[in-house]
């Protein structure tokens, strides 16, 4: 089904061109959402989201990019979301333990991607702990360029900023990981 | 920063760089349907619980009540004052009989 075709159907609600929607997209969105908050549950929640968001406001799609960089909009979005929620409720958990218990699967283990090599997943967990504590929008770039290995093209669309403004973001988040890295390595 | 490199750090780096995508969980589809279907009832059921809605019902519930009364205690007390009325109106014409 070509693109303005899927589009169309699922503007007058066709239930089968959602479901070729989804699954089109659905690694690909779980890939980058997971890439950004490594870990699991979290990710198909927002993965889940994305394509609710997407049901429920493809009217308001209007062609001007590409339908992939609209979902993959999306997606960032909700899974800033995610970040911003969980951030909250530690927050409020520090306040208040006794009444903002934090979700178990927040403490879960860090995700690790299968194609980590095993001898580097030590090392892996450092680094993307540091990449998790780098201000969102310099977090989302870099994960979309290296760690997804996106251009700076798709990314400056993705994020609806200049080429230049994602060379600076990537390049601040590359300070930041070294200023972050450099108590790994001294110790 | 003078202990981690350039080069260092972009060797570091390659460690999870181009990471292959993964796929997403098996029955993705049918638990996002659950999920749209869930979140569907929720909006239905939740409609009668709305805390705008309750307070909004009270309100006019208490207005309702208030006015009630109201209109109740007017009532009475014309009803009174042409007892009174009547009454001086009889006891006039019982004196002059």
């Amino acid at each position: 089904m070509i693109e303005k075709e899927l589009i169309f159907k699922l503007k007058i609600g066709e239930e089968p061109a959602f479901k070729v929607l989804v699954e089109t997209y659905q690694d690909r969105v779980y890939s980058s959402v997971l890439n950004i908050l490594q870990n699991t549950s979290e990710a198909e929640d927002a993965a889940q989201e994305t394509f609710i968001q997407i049901y429920e406001s493809i009217n308001s799609f209007k062609g001007e990019s590409t339908l992939a960089t609209w979902i993959y909009r999306i997606a960032i979005r909700k899974a800033l979301e995610k970040i911003r929620k969980k951030k909250n409720r530690e927050r409020l958990h520090s306040i208040l333990p006794w009444w903002m218990p934090i979700e178990e699967r927040s403490l879960d283990a860090a995700y690790l991607n299968p194609g980590i090599k095993s001898e580097h997943k030590e090392k892996a967990k450092i680094i993307l702990k540091a990449i998790s504590e780098l201000p969102n929008n310099q977090r989302v770039a870099f994960t979309l360029i290296r760690v997804q290995g996106m251009k700076h093209e798709e990314a400056s669309e993705i994020m609806h900023l200049s080429i230049k403004a994602i060379e600076s973001l990537l390049s601040r988040a590359k300070k930041n990981l070294k200023n972050k890295l450099k108590h790994y390595y001294k110790s | 920063m003078e202990n981690l490199s350039n080069e260092q750090f972009e060797h570091e780096m390659n460690i999870i760089s181009n990471l292959k995508e993964v796929s997403a969980p098996n029955f993705f589809y049918a638990r996002l349907k659950a999920k749209m279907e869930k979140e569907a009832i929720d909006i239905t059921n939740s409609y009668s619980l709305n805390p705008v809605i309750i307070i909004c019902a009270l309100t006019l519930f208490l207005f309702i009540n208030s006015w009630l009364l109201q209109t109740d205690s007017n009532l009475k007390h014309t009803n009174l004052n042409q007892n009174i009325e009547a009454l001086a109106v009889a006891y006039d014409q019982a004196i002059s009989n």
